[in-house]
């Protein structure tokens, strides 16, 4: 088991934002936790990737217990992950928004950074090295020299996955990653995630809106509404529950058949 | 490897500057152009402090004063130590120390101040920094005043050794430079870039933010401290209040004007600012205007905010100077002009979103 969490609860004042959730990923697994907005996925996100500590509940990661770890600690433990909304490096050029993710994991000691040994020179051309590779994985190579501000919002949240990859992750969180993408950008970023977890076997979590990424990329989902899990299963099957479809895939298809 | 031929050269080329004016200039001059280099270290370090991380620290005064303090109290010739200095205990009282293991300590006081101070604030968030060091600067005054068995009080230290020429100061400032440059040009640079431009995003990369905010911070104590020191030993006079709230502002105002984060920005600030002051200085005594040259200052910002708030530079530096790579955004040099924010003015003010933990 790579990831178990169990009885996790977050609450901000009154607002229960996640309660009694649980979750068990196994390495290589590629899993989806959906349903609608303010039911608790970012939460859950924040609180298994340590930027929010649970108010209660335990986590195990690679056979440790990590509750209440700090963000970095587990980004370098092997926990990465994407945001919502697009935060990039935004006056760093594309290449260095992914260097500066290698940083924790490959950067050299600080004497020799200050004497500029070749240690430092060693580490900074693996650095480049390994980021570059990065950027043709996903696909920026071509934008490495820009400032990752001037994309447009499709790519930078490209930059973001890149970023994230650069720890060497074992576990890749991604909260709602098609978001702000075309039609395209989604179909390209389904390829690439593909790729990425056939070279790699990185084990993926993502929360999504969009349906058919969802049911193309993984193999099992989780259903939270007003912080609770509803569901949990293969696609086809969370498809048709229709405790499901009363709270979230039904009203979506209504929004869909209006707009 | 043309970028470090590009720098060896401003070094012979700022050498060359020293000997000449040493040379064909009255001690004045040499003078002038000491304080002028010792700016350019202060507002250099400072851009590593401040420019790179994001935080907005005020304390470079305070750390120079105690570093100036430290400095003065440990070469102070032993034979007027016990009139000047009757509290010193017999260890100090009867040693005298050479520049460059005082300039050391006083460096090393510095950083340990900081450290002290950074542990306590830089855990609570956003702007405790600002306040906080400005606090500092005015304890540390209160401190230099009240301990007049060790600095004279109110009266300050004068006949301090002048153990330091044009040359030392020279060595400093490229010591500065050097190591500046070395640090934003690493991977500790960037990653204390990435945590000025999203603190959380470079928290869930593996950047530990507090321990290079902290290293951030004491570095610049340090190399004030030092700067301090140096500059005791080049005027031989210190009073608490010598460095204050005014050249807090000053250097601010570098690192605004040269461009947050570039260190060829701050330091031609540095040299453009010291210099209108110095110049503004017989119209001051002349007209009785004393402060002309700190309003000019803030008029300066003020424009530079209005019509070019990423400064000089933005956070880059002359392509020259950087050589060979040419695939950064804001560390190395960029054909596109910069693009920048007012940073220095929307500084922590990023729009809060549902990953943004608010408790
Ligand atoms: N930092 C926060 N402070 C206060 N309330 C929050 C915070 N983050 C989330 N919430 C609340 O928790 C609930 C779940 O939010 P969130 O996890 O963002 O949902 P989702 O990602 O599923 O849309 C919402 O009611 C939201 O308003
Ligand atoms: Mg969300």
């Amino acid at each position: 088991m790579l990831l178990q969490a169990t009885g996790l609860g977050r609450r901000f004042g009154g607002v229960v934002a996640l309660e009694d959730y649980r979750l068990a990923l196994g390495e290589g697994e590629r899993f989806a936790l959906i349903g609608p907005n303010g039911a608790g996925k970012t939460t859950a996100f924040n609180c298994l990737s340590g930027v929010l500590r649970p108010s209660s509940g335990r986590i195990r990661f690679l056979g440790r217990d990590v509750t209440g770890w700090p963000a970095h600690r587990m980004a370098r433990l092997g926990l990465a992950r994407t945001f919502q909304h697009a935060r990039p490096f935004a006056e760093l050029s594309v290449l260095e928004n992914v260097m500066a993710g290698l940083h924790a994991r490959a950067g050299a000691g600080l004497a020799a950074t200050l004497l500029g040994l070749p240690a430092f020179r060693r580490a900074e051309r693996r650095i480049r090295e390994e980021a570059l590779a990065i950027l043709e994985l996903v696909g920026l190579a071509d934008e490495a020299g820009r400032r990752a501000g001037d994309l447009p919002y499709g790519r930078q949240r490209l930059v973001e996955v890149a970023r994230a990859l650069a720890t060497a992750p074992r576990l890749l969180l991604l909260d709602e990653p098609a978001a702000g993408m075309n039609p395209a950008e989604t179909d390209q970023l389904q390829r690439m995630l593909d790729r990425l977890h056939r070279r790699t076997g990185v084990t993926l979590m993502i929360v999504e809106h969009d349906m058919r990424l969802v049911m193309n990329l993984c193999s099992r989902i989780q259903v939270l509404d007003r912080g609770r899990i509803i569901a949990e299963g293969p696609p086809e099957a969370v498809q048709n529950d229709p405790e499901v479809i009363r709270a979230y895939l039904g009203q979506r298809r209504r929004h869909a058949a209006v707009g | 490897m043309r970028g470090a031929a590009a720098h060896l050269l401003l070094a012979l080329a700022l050498a060359a500057l020293v000997a000449l004016v040493q040379r064909a200039l009255s001690p004045y001059a040499v003078t002038l152009l000491s304080l002028v280099l010792m700016q350019v270290a202060l507002a250099v370090s400072l851009q590593v402090t401040n420019g790179l991380t994001g935080l907005f620290s005020l304390g470079h005064p305070a750390f120079m004063t105690v570093g100036a303090y430290v400095s003065a109290i440990l070469t102070y010739p032993v034979r007027r130590k016990g009139f000047m200095m009757p509290d010193l205990p017999p260890v100090l009282a009867e040693s005298e120390w050479a520049l460059v293991p005082a300039v050391l300590v006083a460096a090393l006081a510095a950083a340990l101040l900081a450290l002290v101070v950074g542990l306590s604030v830089l855990r609570l968030k956003g702007h405790y920094l600002a306040v906080a060091t400005l606090g500092l600067i005015i304890v540390v005054r209160t401190l230099v005043n009240n301990l007049d068995g060790y600095t004279r009080g109110g009266l300050g230290l004068s006949g301090v050794p002048r153990l330091t020429d044009p040359w030392t100061v020279y060595a400093f400032v490229v010591l500065v430079w050097y190591l500046c440059w070395r640090i934003k040009h690493s991977s500790y640079g960037r990653a204390m870039m990435a945590m000025r431009e999203n603190e959380l995003a470079a928290r869930s990369t593996g950047v530990d933010v507090l321990a290079l905010q902290l290293f951030a911070f004491v570095f610049g104590a340090a190399v004030a401290g030092a700067a301090g020191a140096l500059t005791v030993h080049l005027v031989s006079v210190v009073t608490p209040g010598a460095y204050g709230i005014p050249l807090a502002f000053t250097l601010v105002v570098m690192v605004v004007i040269g461009g947050q984060g570039s260190l060829t920005g701050a330091a031609l600030a540095a040299v453009l600012v010291a210099l209108a002051s110095e110049a503004l200085r017989p119209l001051e005594e002349s007209l009785e205007l004393y402060g002309l040259s700190q309003a000019l200052v803030a008029v300066a910002l003020l424009l530079m905010l209005r019509f070019r708030p990423q400064g000089l530079f933005g956070s880059r530096e002359p392509g020259l100077l950087v050589g060979g790579s040419n695939l950064g955004g804001s560390s190395s040099a960029c054909p596109s002009p910069a693009r920048t924010t007012p940073r220095a003015v929307s500084a922590g003010t990023a729009p809060s979103t549902p990953d943004a933990p608010r408790s």
